[in-house]
């Protein structure tokens, strides 16, 4: 029983020697991801800041060592993790709106986006932004509208929008929409996944879920993580098989309306 | 994801954009920011090969957390200015 550990360990480090040190180059920044977001969520908020900072360093300094193409890219895009837990950890104010928060936090995601697409050289169609059959675009979207349900019931969270007229509805599911579905798909499927996607082939699904998990893991509740992991690996799916995340993008849109906007004003 | 990963520091959120920019998170961002842009300018000064295949990366930091600065700087100009 004892020989064949070994015989696996041996095996498995003549296979990261083989790709280049791949698995344990990759496998050290997911670690270092989970330590870091581990102090987000135990530690005071500047320790965390700087946990995110030490984490940013990290993953650019090792893109910038590695000279193994194309799988550095993986960093340089997990990269944009700590970038966003900088601004979520540093933005919001009690005073301005929650919804607000969407903004202000997407808005410089959006920009940090375009600006790794545009240093990875990935043009619209790389990152999934094109159509295709539209089949199973609407499933995705449906698919996502019907799992707002579960989300709600899981999480229960307030209502963004305090006067429910028509107006305030619709401008929160509009904001909700182009900051929160939309960016989170372009970021952990359109980027992330897709950068993955070059070395890993079906193991960009594993980097994008675990992506997705080491953001939502922020909301404290250990069944909507796995709910969040779970969604993100059939979003993944979907996307490797359509070659276009347009579908996940509105699905992803629309389980967020109805979770946070749409749902808690009918049944809070 | 913007929702749900300021749940861990909701305790803890300054009041106002004036608070924000005097707490310690966003002042060690602050902090940062300043450090890649010195880091960027010894960079250009420098004029390295080496040094120019860097700064795009640099930069993926820097216009972000820039532009997150200013969003910042808005909401405490918003909240001292005697507008309306």
């Amino acid at each position: 029983m004892v020989a064949p550990l070994p015989a696996l360990l041996a095996e498995l480090a003549r296979s990261a020697r083989a790709r280049g040190g791949t698995p344990v180059v990759l496998g050290l920044s997911g670690l270092v991801l989970v330590v870091a977001q581990a102090f987000v969520l135990t530690a005071e908020t500047e320790v965390a800041v700087v946990a995110q900072i030490a984490t940013f360093t990290f993953l650019v300094t090792a893109y910038l060592a590695w000279s193994r193409e194309p799988e550095r890219g993986v960093l340089l895009a997990l990269a944009m993790l700590p970038i966003v837990q900088l601004l979520s950890l540093a933005l919001p104010t009690r005073v301005v709106p929650t919804l607000q928060w969407f903004m202000m936090i997407g808005a410089p995601t959006y920009l940090l986006l375009v600006l790794v697409g545009y240093r990875m050289g990935l043009r619209p169609a790389d990152i999934g932004i094109r159509f295709t059959r539209w089949q199973p675009q609407v499933r995705v979207f449906l698919l996502g509208a019907a799992l707002s349900v579960p989300a709600y019931l899981i999480l229960r969270p307030e209502a963004l929008v305090a006067d429910p007229t028509p107006v305030n509805v619709l401008t929160a599911a509009v904001i909700v929409a182009v900051f929160g579905g939309f960016l989170e798909e372009g970021l952990l499927r359109g980027v992330i996944q897709s950068v993955a996607d070059r070395s890993l082939a079906r193991g960009s699904i594993v980097v994008s879920a675990f992506a997705t998990g080491l953001l939502y893991s922020a909301s404290l509740d250990l069944r909507y993580l796995v709910f969040a992991v779970l969604v993100g690996i059939a979003f993944g799916l979907v996307v490797r098989r359509t070659g276009s995340i347009l579908g996940s993008a509105c699905g992803h849109a629309a389980l967020l309306v109805g979770q946070l906007v749409l749902l808690p004003v009918i049944l809070g | 994801m913007t929702g749900t990963v300021t749940q861990v520091a909701i305790d803890s959120l300054p009041g106002t954009p004036g608070q924000a920019l005097a707490s310690g998170a966003a002042g060690i961002v602050v902090a940062f920011l300043l450090a890649l842009i010195a880091v960027r300018l010894l960079l250009v000064v420098a004029d390295t090969e080496r040094g120019r295949s860097i700064l795009p990366v640099v930069d993926l930091a820097i216009a972000p957390l820039l532009a997150a600065f200013l969003m910042l700087m808005g909401g405490r100009l918003l909240e001292i200015l005697p507008i309306g």
